[in-house]
């Protein structure tokens, strides 16, 4: 039991000065009797006969003064303390990464799952289940004790990076619409529970881990140069052995001697630069194995380069850096078209030498450009996006033009966009280059303001780039892929580390694939009616978050620590009713003379 | 005693009663009136018409020369019985008309024992004193006890036992205790005593209203009248109750000694009228018929 404002209890100054005013009241009146015979035998049966035992004996002293004390609880505002039963437990799990280190026979988290488990059989009234990982989600609201103990159970780690205090706001939100509920963390790291009513089960405590925090690679002499970044998190020093794999393929193995609570850097040569995927590993095994695997992909991650020549079209540029993968570079030059790109977006010009690999983007073109064939200019009108495979997601979409060049459609190209009978927009493959070309000056137009302008320029730039693959070579355990599927693409699915296989849905701009808590290599791969585009990433745990100690405050290891809040029920209604009852039977006494 | 008890109207009151009534106890001693040794007596005590049955031989013939009627003469040898009243004579039968009614009482039974033609002789009991009036005789001498009656005062306290051992009773009689009987001991003793002294012996217990249904509430402080004793209480309806349970307990114990020595007992209370406590609380308990 708890009490919101224990200061009220300076009132029970009133008991005393109760008993006071009780015994000032006792002025006996003096009475003569005949004979004080009877009285005295009376009185000797009583044991009445001083003025304390008179007190004592007084029913009506007692009833005030317990009136007194219910008053002053009653103020004191006491909250009994629950937990579990009859009240709605929200349990809270943390599942993040670092709950996977060892923890007794078990880790973490296991030990959590089974403290959890035997706290929801104690509790009666609802339960909710919430899983805290990358981020806080509610797993099960439902009364059923059974129920709640099997999704519990079914709890896996997440290796994810996050924090505990994220499933703050949410549990604050529950409670907030539930004054009977209590929430209990089950975690390793500290939080501040001072506006939710709730406790935290610690599981944390120093632990034996070391771990590889990161990998990367440049490639030297047709082979590739690998960095790894070691990381000892003990307070003493060790001795590892970190192996390099190359495709699966065992490159080296190193010795080092890593000092107690510090990184070092370790370098590896030898590995092909054909190879696809690096994993580095720390051969002995502690307390936290998840993070002694790293993994990092050769060839999955390629950037590509844009060449723009225009005067100023920020329609364009900002279509463009709807890719974080392409590195747009500006020209308004004719003759500074030099250099190699994969793409070129020639905006009202072109240059007097058109270059001989990439793609191409004609936008306004002018006549003579050697690729497409300009008949002259006409008046635009309203404008009809065709059904196409780059037109994907935007068919039966209509703008206006102001005026636009007339052009033929030439017989490597299908129309994407036509005005009446002309047509404003073509995209083919031209000599084995990808060409796009739109008849008409974006600036004489409200295609850019219209919402498919970014789904079309995404279409295209994806169609001539070839784009459609994931946007980052590698990412944490837990956090999303953005996959940017290309945009002929249909269908796709990633097959995870383990060998299980996903389909994912494509969609525009980019499909995010969330199911990434087994660290590893995870291969995608887009089909489209022609061709399959195979691509990479590496997923790996987040040591930088998860492998620290993250309660070096503590000093007893694998200690189980509860804090608990006051929290409940308020008692003023209960005790009220007891005060009434106590009033009444005061004035039962009172006129009976008990 | 300042109040004047004895006035005119009880003493026509008085008459009333007496002519209604006569003490059973007394009957056996006027059966031993009859006997011959009795007629030897030469004590006169007072003439009485001749009727059949009386000894002739006790004719007074002088009264008869001078009146022409028969009287006989009476001698005090000749009654058996002694009347002794013992008047309780504590301060605390001056609470609540107890010293009323008892001066009262002792007043009408002396004139029932005088009209009885049977000695009669009052004891004022205090402390362990008693102060006794003379042994009386006939009606004239019913004055005699109303002077005595009227002087007594009600002071202290009294032990019974001891006022009544320190008393000589040199012939059977009768013998009446008027008191509250507030006293630890005493009592049993002194009826013991007054059997063995061949005495018929009555208690008549006297309470108070008061006494017997307290009227208090609140803190009170009692101070016995008697011995200034004090006693702090506060009254509820418990100690009320407890009272009443001890009050019980203590007419009953004086009942039971009654009941063991053969003594006839009857409880009045202070606030009751004379006639009630003859006529009816007398009667009910076959003290008078």
């Amino acid at each position: 039991m708890s009490f919101s404002s224990p200061f009220s209890f300076i009132f029970l100054i009133s008991i005393p000065a109760i008993i006071l005013m009780y015994i000032l009241r006792q002025k006996f009146e003096e009475r003569e009797v005949s004979s004080i015979y009877l009285w005295e035998q009376v009185l000797k049966d009583t044991e009445a006969n001083t003025p304390w035992q008179k007190l004592k004996k007084n029913l009506l002293l007692f009833l005030q003064i317990l009136c007194a004390v219910l008053i002053v609880l009653c103020l004191a505002g006491p909250r009994i303390f629950y937990r579990g039963s009859g009240k709605n437990l929200i349990v809270v799990i943390d599942t993040t990464g670092s709950m996977d280190t060892k923890y007794g026979e078990t880790t973490r988290l296991g030990a959590a799952i089974k403290k959890a488990e035997g706290d929801i059989k104690k509790g009666g009234g609802k339960f909710t289940l919430i899983s805290c990982g990358a981020n806080p989600e509610i797993i099960i609201n439902s009364a059923d004790k059974n129920e709640a103990i099997s999704k519990l159970k079914k709890i896996k780690p997440t290796n994810s990076r996050g924090e505990i205090k994220d499933a703050l706001s949410l549990v604050k939100a529950l409670e907030s619409r539930d004054n009977e509920s209590s929430a209990i963390f089950y975690t390793d790291e500290e939080a501040d529970l001072s506006d939710i009513n709730g406790e935290i089960s610690y599981f944390g405590g120093e632990s034996n881990n070391v771990s590889l925090d990161y990998i990367s690679f440049s490639i030297q002499d047709n082979s590739l140069k690998v960095m790894v970044r070691v990381t000892n998190r003990t307070r003493e020093d060790l001795h590892r052995d970190i192996s390099l794999y190359a495709d699966g393929r065992l490159v080296d193995v190193r010795e080092i001697e890593i000092s107690a609570n510090s990184s070092k850097t370790i370098y590896f040569d030898g590995a092909s630069k054909d190879a696809l995927s690096l994993m580095a590993e720390i051969t002995e095994k502690d307390d936290l194995m998840e993070d002694n695997t790293i993994y990092e992909v050769v060839n999955g991650y390629e950037k590509k380069k844009a060449l723009l020549l225009t005067n100023g079209n920020i329609f364009i540029e900002k279509a463009i850096s709807l890719f974080s993968n392409i590195d747009l570079y500006k020209t308004s030059d004719e003759d500074d078209v030099t250099g190699k790109y994969d793409l070129y977006i020639f905006d009202g010009a072109v240059p007097k030498e058109m270059p001989k690999e990439g793609s191409i983007v004609f936008i306004n073109p002018p006549d003579g450009n050697g690729i497409i064939n300009i008949k002259g200019s006409s008046k635009g009108g309203r404008a009809y996006i065709e059904k196409n495979v780059v037109t994907r997601y935007i068919e039966d979409a209509s703008f206006n033009i102001l005026s636009m060049k007339l052009m033929d459609v030439p017989y490597w190209g299908n129309s994407l966009i036509k005005v009446d009978d002309s047509t404003a927009a073509v995209a083919g493959e031209y000599k084995g280059r990808k060409i796009c070309a739109l008849s008409f000056d974006l600036h004489n137009s409200d295609f850019p303001l219209s919402t498919e302008y970014p789904i079309f320029m995404y279409n295209i730039i994806s169609y001539l780039l070839d784009l459609g693959h994931n946007s980052q070579p590698s990412i944490f355990c837990g956090d999303n892929m953005d996959i940017s599927p290309a945009a002929d693409v249909e269908a796709g699915n990633i097959k995870l580390p383990s060998g299980k296989e996903e389909n994912i849905i494509i969609s525009f701009p980019a499909t995010s694939f969330g199911n990434t808590y087994e660290n590893g290599i995870y291969t995608l791969l887009q089909k489209s009616r022609d061709k399959e585009i195979k691509s990479s990433f590496a997923v790996n745990f987040p040591s930088e978050y998860e492998s620290v100690q993250k309660n070096t405050a503590k000093t007893s290891e694998n200690s189980l620590i509860s804090r608990s809040k006051s929290y409940g029920e308020d008692m003023e209604l209960p005790l009220l009713i007891m005060l009434l009852f106590l009033l009444c039977a005061e004035w039962v006494v009172y006129v009976h003379g008990y | 005693m300042t109040e004047k008890i004895f006035d005119s109207v009880f003493l026509k009151k008085i008459q009333s009663i007496v002519i209604n009534t006569r003490m059973p106890l007394l009957e056996g001693g006027s059966g031993n009136r009859k006997s011959k040794a009795k007629g030897n007596s030469v004590e006169f005590s007072d003439f009485k018409e001749y009727t059949p049955g009386d000894d002739f031989r006790r004719i007074d013939w002088n009264a008869y020369g001078r009146s022409d009627r028969l009287y006989i003469r009476l001698s005090m040898e000749e009654r058996e019985a002694m009347f002794n009243i013992f008047i309780d004579a504590s301060k605390s039968m001056a609470f609540g008309g107890k010293d009323i009614l008892s001066l009262k009482i002792a007043a009408v039974l002396s004139c029932i024992g005088l009209n009885s033609l049977d000695r009669v002789c009052i004891n004022a009991m205090n402390g362990k004193e008693i102060y006794s009036s003379q042994n009386v005789a006939g009606n004239a001498a019913f004055g005699k006890c109303i002077n005595f009656l009227e002087n007594i005062s009600f002071s202290g306290g009294t032990d019974i036992g001891s006022c009544v051992k320190g008393k000589d009773f040199p012939r059977k009689g009768i013998s009446i205790i008027i008191s509250d009987f507030f006293t630890s001991a005493g009592i049993q003793d002194a009826v013991k005593y007054l059997m063995y002294k061949r005495q018929e012996v009555m208690l008549v217990h006297v309470l108070s209203d008061e006494e017997l249904t307290p009227n208090l509430e609140g803190c009170i402080k009692l101070l016995d009248s008697e011995t200034g004793c004090v006693k702090e209480v506060i009254i509820s309806s418990l100690l009320l109750k407890k009272y009443s349970e001890k009050l019980k307990n203590f007419i009953n114990e004086i009942k039971e000694c009654c009941a063991k020595t053969g003594a006839s007992y009857v409880l009045v209370s202070g606030g009751e009228p004379i006639e009630k406590v003859i006529l009816h609380d007398f009667k009910n308990s076959g003290i008078i018929i």
